[in-house]
């Protein structure tokens, strides 16, 4: 029964949404509060729903219920219990439900979070927001119905694609979909303060936690989804622009643009007309990624449903809510004055500097993502935009932006000084500077822009780093501590991120100096690595739950002595009789030694690629440190909105000290 | 019914959540309030950073000056309160209210029906797996069925139900089944027999023309293959030829090695030896008895013996069938242990408790071999 009732439960929340799209909104024009107020409540009653809907979908995963089409599509009942968790939204149909589930937990989030709103902007948004959840909730009940039943039940399903049948999809397409959706709640945002005319600095500092909450969850979700392809995948890589890495990089590259202009706005005033638009084009581009992954217009790893009707309906709500936010700016975008004047060389000058770039990387990412589909469509000619066009374009347009980050980080708003903030960063020029000569001298040879990017790394690392002390600093050694604590998490927070940008850096630059080794081998065959030395000193079968391996066991040898086992192994899973590669890693430091296989021929052969990847994983802990620094500033004082008194009343008894 | 209980919770709980802010009191807040209250937070943010020395006091107050012209032109834009009038407000909110209660249900309940299956329950797969057999049986049948409907030609659909059609006793289908794989695959004695055995089922286990027939084509395909002249052998007994039965049973089980097959064999040809139809088991029989004769005489007897003691062992821990039993039981009379065969027989009396027709087959068989049970023997 649980399984009708979770059914229905996501048909009552489909009109609740409408209600709650139509009746705030009502009450924002009306300017009444009531009606109003009937947002929020509708709000937590739509996730209440939603989640129902989930946990039903849920218990059906958990057990192996047949019955329901989904679940015999992917899943079986000797999957392990965590991929019968993961596999919920580890297809279409449950994703768009997890989809739906976060959209209502943003609007619900706005519910509680923003009480203390103007009534007329929280009306408007939390109706756009129920627009967007009715919108989807259609789409799952007309298109991709989870809740399909089969009769009579299979007496078994046909378990998960066997790739997803990892950890990190457990945590990957959560993270990224609380990205994705986390920017619905900023366009709803941008799109009621349209409808209300209400476009100010308030407004701005509204947005801005749910900006970092998106922006945290979406750069936590990308990173985690390139170490899950760069372990599960076995190809050693990281990234691959596959066109939905490309979708999921789209929004984040206006996404952090977002992140900036939104600082601009609410401390200058200024950037108003650019901050709404990247709102909307933020979201716009995360409905794209929706968009391409699942109409299967793309051919990827990730399009699991290949179907034009779901595509056309996607479309669609596209086409609505990108064309109806375009024409409500299109109409305010007069209305809106633009704020603060500032020179050139200012702290505004570089976040504009910063827009610009981040703005323009999006665009490369998006031609050469799109432009292959466009001309497909036209001229039915195919052709593939692979990595060196990528590479071509965003790499020259992140080296100066990277270059900037710490300028800008220390520039005064209004009117910057650049030469005294070259003069203040001296330092960690100088010990950059060192270290680029070091890496140079002690690599010998090698690509000089790897090496030159390295050096870049560092500098941003050390300079971004360096000046929470200079901050601290100011005024003397006295009261140095004081100073430290009493510094702005924010403003710490931001020190962290583009330190995290710089160690990611380093992370990149250092795959110019990995070293490679594919060949065939049998057992008691060595292979040098680097320093290393890999004896493969067996093959043997395996039985897993679902699945049976053949599993190749390697020694990792430094010369001196042994300093891992390894078992990289490839595994055919029953259901759906499927190859996959285990990897077998051995981390040293930041470095890794990564061992794949491939088919084992006559028995006794095994062919495998073999790397040393020197620093690789500072490539995720940049980013998952930028995540970290995008919490630490969402725990700032200023982010607790609605909370002015305790503030108020700690200066009045700070005042008398001075 | 449970479900339709939920569904009505659910919708009326959920209205009246949704409507409860609806006959709250509203507070009075204009849009100036929310901004007065905004700019004091930032001027505070601004006065706390520059007392910690973070930024300079002539900052914070370029700063203050320009917070208050903002908020200057905003309260010129302001138009101060708000038009809520009491009355109209009421009246929208009756109509929202109404619209909620009248919709929710009258819009959700026919979009569930259309797209939603209210009669069929959850069927996790632990609790289907604690059901009858059959009934799983059926569902993969259905779909096979369904599937053989559309695909008359499919050997290998036929070949995979005709079996389950025999175990759940559907005698006709499954005849007809096997017939279908013979004509489309060709005969095979395994298939032939297959189609015998279907054939003797449904006819209560008489061995009919057709059947018989089956059988025989088998035989000539393969004149070896055991499942088919074990059938021709119980059709000759059927016929009243019991000495030709037993003949070309005694050879079938002298041809068989150890194993379901033979034993199957055997339980039969116990059958007839005790009606006394067929000659007492002979050593000859078997492999591993024929490898016991081999032995020496010392040796043969402790092997036997060892036997013997493994089957009661056995028998005790696990259990066994009635002609397992009997088999013990004959044992230790043929190794003149009296005493044993009456320990064993009590056991088994014990072990077939509740078991008619087991219990009278020991009562003829402790008659047979003269043995009474151990308590009343011996007054």
């Amino acid at each position: 029964m649980s399984i009708e009732i979770g059914h229905y439960a996501l048909v009552l929340a489909f009109v609740i949404a409408l209600f709650q799209a139509s009746v705030p909104l009502w009450g924002a024009v009306k300017r009444d509060g009531a009606l109003v107020a009937f947002g929020p409540q509708a709000a937590l009653v739509q996730l209440a729903l939603v989640a129902i809907a989930f946990i039903a979908l849920t218990k059906a995963y958990l057990a192996s219920d047949f019955s329901v089409s989904n679940v015999y599509e992917n899943s079986h009942s000797l999957k392990p219990l965590i991929y019968k968790w993961s596999g919920v939204w580890g297809n279409h149909e449950g994703s768009m439900l997890l989809w739906v589930l976060i959209l209502s937990l943003f609007g619900a989030g706005v519910a509680v979070f923003s009480r203390g709103l103007p009534d007329d902007i929280l009306g408007a948004t939390l109706a756009v927001q129920a627009m967007i959840a009715a919108a989807f909730i259609a789409f799952i009940l007309f298109a991709s119905n989870p809740f399909t039943r089969v009769i009579p039940a299979p007496l078994e399903g046909r378990d998960l694609n066997p790739i997803l049948q990892d950890p990190g999809l457990a945590v990957h397409p959560p993270l990224l979909y609380l990205g994705y959706v986390g920017f619905s709640i900023v366009f709803s945002f941008a799109a009621g303060a349209l409808i209300v005319g209400r476009i100010d600095a308030a407004f701005a500092r509204i947005v801005r936690p749910w900006v970092l909450v998106a922006w945290v969850t979406l750069t936590l979700g990308i990173a985690m989804g390139s170490y899950w392809a760069y372990y599960e995948l076995g190809w050693g890589g990281y990234w691959f622009w596959d066109p939905v890495e490309n979708a999921s990089l789209m929004p984040w590259l206006t996404g952090t643009a977002l992140l900036h202009s939104a600082i601009v706005m609410e401390k200058r005033e200024a950037l108003k007309v650019w901050t709404i638009l990247l709102a909307i084009i933020t979201f716009s581009l995360s409905l794209l990624g929706t968009f391409l992954v699942r109409s299967g217009v793309l051919t990827s790893v990730h399009a699991f449903a290949v179907d034009p009707e779901r595509g056309l309906f996607i479309l669609m709500i596209l086409i609505a809510f990108i064309g109806g936010a375009f024409t409500l700016f299109a109409m305010r975008a007069k209305a809106m004055e633009t704020g603060g004047l500032f020179a050139p060389v200012s702290r505004e000058g570089a976040l504009v500097l910063n827009n610009l770039f981040l703005a323009v990387a999006a665009l490369a990412v998006f031609v050469g993502t799109l432009y292959p589909l466009a001309l497909e469509g036209v001229t039915g000619q195919k052709i593939s935009v692979g990595p060196p066009f990528f590479n071509l374009t965003t790499i020259p347009l992140m080296l100066p932006l990277f270059v900037a980050i710490p300028f800008g980080q220390r520039l005064a708003w209004k009117r910057g000084d650049l030469l005294g903030v070259t003069q203040r960063m001296s330092w960690a020029i100088g010990v950059s500077v060192l270290a680029l000569a070091g890496i140079a001298y002690s690599i010998a040879r090698g690509p000089v822009l790897a090496i030159v990017a390295i050096g870049l790394g560092v500098f941003i690392l050390i300079a971004s780093l360096d000046d929470i002390r200079e901050r601290a600093a100011r005024g003397g050694f006295e009261g140095f501590f004081r100073r430290l604590f009493n510094l702005p998490r924010a403003f710490i927070a931001t020190c962290l991120a583009h330190a995290g940008v710089g160690i990611m850096v380093i992370g990149i630059a250092f795959t110019a100096f990995e070293k490679e080794k594919i060949l065939s081998m049998k057992p008691g065959d060595s292979t040098t690595l680097g320093e290393f030395t890999l004896t493969l000193t067996g093959i043997a079968p395996l039985t897993g739950p679902n699945y049976t391996a053949t599993v190749a066991q390697f020694q990792v040898h430094d010369g001196t002595k042994v300093v891992a086992e390894l078992r990289p192994a490839k595994r055919i899973y029953v259901g759906r009789r499927m190859p996959t590669s285990e990897v077998g890693r051995h981390r040293i430091g930041f470095s890794e030694v990564y061992v794949a296989i491939g088919e084992t021929s006559e028995g006794d052969r095994v062919d495998l690629r073999a790397y040393w990847k020197p620093f690789v994983t500072l490539i995720w802990l940049g980013p998952a440190l930028m995540g970290f620094a995008g919490l630490v500033s969402l725990s700032d004082r200023r982010m607790r909105v609605g909370a002015p008194r305790p503030v108020a009343r700690r200066n009045e008894k700070m005042e008398p000290a001075e | 019914m449970t479900l339709w209980i939920g569904i009505v919770l659910l919708t009326f709980g959920a209205a009246a959540l949704a409507l409860r802010p609806l006959f709250r009191r509203p507070v009075e807040q204009t849009s100036l309030d929310h901004a007065i209250r905004f700019y004091e937070t930032r001027r505070a943010e601004m006065r706390r950073q520059a007392e910690a020395g973070l930024i300079s006091l002539a900052e914070c107050e370029a700063f203050e000056a320009e917070q208050a012209r903002r908020l200057l032109v905003i309260g010129r834009q302001s138009d101060g309160g708000r038009d809520v009038s009491l009355d109209r407000s009421m009246q929208r909110k009756k109509i929202a209210a109404l619209f909620l209660l009248a919709g929710l249900p009258l819009f959700a309940i026919p979009l569930y029906l259309k797209v939603g299956r209210p009669g069929m329950p959850d069927q996790p797969l632990a609790a289907r797996i604690s059901e009858p057999r059959t009934m799983q049986l059926a569902d993969a049948l259905a779909r096979i069925e369904a599937h053989l409907a559309k695909n008359p030609n499919d050997a290998k659909g036929f070949e995979v139900v005709a079996p389950v059609y025999l175990q759940s006793g559907r005698f006709d289908d499954a005849t007809f089944a096997y017939r279908r794989v013979i004509a489309l695959s060709g005969e095979t004695p395994d298939r032939l027999a297959d189609l015998g055995e279907a054939l003797v089922a449904g006819q209560n286990g008489v061995v009919n023309a057709d059947a018989k027939a089956a059988f025989r084509r088998a035989i000539e395909i393969d004149p070896t293959f055991a499942k088919a002249r074990f059938y021709v052998a119980i059709a000759a007994e059927q016929d009243g030829d019991v000495e030709g039965a037993v003949r070309q049973l005694i050879a079938l089980s002298a041809s068989l090695e150890e194993g379901p097959g033979k034993m199957r064999v055997e339980a039969e040809l116990d059958r007839f030896r005790a009606e006394g139809k067929a000659p007492p088991r002979t050593s000859q029989q078997g492999s591993t008895g024929q490898a016991i004769t081999a032995l020496p005489p010392e040796q043969r007897a402790r092997a036997i013996e060892g036997m013997v003691e493994g089957l009661a062992e056995r028998l005790r821990s696990k259990g066994g069938s009635f002609d397992e039993w009997q088999r013990l039981v004959q044992a230790r009379m043929v190794l003149e242990q009296g005493d044993k065969a009456r320990e064993a027989l009590d056991e088994a009396r014990r072990a077939l408790a509740g078991n008619a027709a087991a219990l009278a087959g020991l009562d003829r068989l402790a008659e047979r071999l003269g043995l009474t049970p151990a308590g009343s023997a011996k007054p």
